[in-house]
């Protein structure tokens, strides 16, 4: 009788197997990962909420004062006098930041949705020249970024907190 | 059980790797955010205009679970009076690792 030594050839197909396994599941993991990340950087950077946060800085900084001045967090309409003598307001309407315009006469002259899922609204000017913003707001995000792909969660409820200062001219520090 | 051991192996520094660049992208936006609200709070004069460590933990609350640390640095300008270089920084120690996000600008205080 003799020694067989070496691989049969069953053996060799099992670590085929197995290694064939281990490469579709590192492929998967991969492009997951790609994704994840590719999704958490666009939520991040979210461009509306770019686009809300200088919008609310530019008229902020080039305000007049504001119509009311409230120390404590409030939901009620932001309304910021321009320095023209014309009132831009901003407040939430079902679920969407509305920026609305109106001219010295109290005519209006513009009205569109800034942001929309937006879930809070909050506003107070502690100091002069200073306005705190806190806005609740959805980030609708692919479903890879989540394990489960059960309704509801493909959303991500996001609380920004801002403060933006003027420019002078209505009590508080210039600069 | 050797090929298995080195999938998991390299399987766990895929998800590390992932995570932690979750994790810094995350932290980056906070430290943006913090230091945006730091200079605006110099520049509405919640903040006086001088160098200092401030604890902003009542003011700002980050998104991502990290402990943010604040300060700014003020210098005068000899050459234009009234005009200040200021320059804020937000640290915060994110998986071991230090991350800093600074931003420099002039005020003008008249």
């Amino acid at each position: 009788m003799t020694n067989q030594r070496g691989t049969s050839l069953v053996e060799l197909l099992v670590v085929l197997a197995l290694i064939g396994i281990m490469v579709v599941a590192a492929a998967q993991i991969i492009t997951h990962s790609i994704r994840l990340l590719g999704a958490t950087g666009r939520a991040l950077s979210n461009p509306m909420m770019v686009h809300v946060n200088e919008r609310i800085r530019r008229d902020i900084q080039e305000a007049a004062g504001l119509t009311a001045v409230e120390m404590i967090w409030s939901e009620d309409p932001l309304e910021i006098r321009t320095r023209t003598g014309g009132i831009v307001v901003y407040s939430a309407v079902n679920g969407n930041l509305v920026r609305e315009v109106f001219s010295g006469a109290g005519e209006a002259t513009d009205e569109r949705v800034v942001l929309r899922g937006v879930t809070s609204w909050w506003w107070r000017s502690a100091a002069p020249s200073v306005v705190d913003v806190n806005i609740g707001h959805l980030v609708y995000l692919p479903p890879e970024y989540h394990a489960s792909r059960a309704v509801g969660y493909e959303t991500e409820r996001r609380i920004e907190n801002l403060r933006f200062a003027t420019r002078g001219g209505w009590g508080g520090a210039q600069w | 059980m050797t090929v298995f051991g080195m999938a998991i192996l390299v399987a766990a520094g895929f998800l590390d790797a992932q995570m932690s660049a979750a994790r810094r992208l995350e932290a980056r936006a906070d430290l943006v955010r913090a230091a945006e609200i730091m200079l605006e709070s110099v520049r509405g004069g919640v903040l006086p205009l001088e160098s200092a460590v401030v604890d902003f933990g009542g003011e700002f609350q980050p998104l991502s679970a990290i402990n943010v640390k604040t300060s700014v640095e003020v210098a005068e300008r000899p050459d234009l009076p009234d005009l200040y270089q200021v320059r804020v920084v937000a640290q915060a120690m994110v998986r071991n690792q230090k991350m800093v996000v600074s931003i420099s600008t002039q005020v003008w205080r008249p």
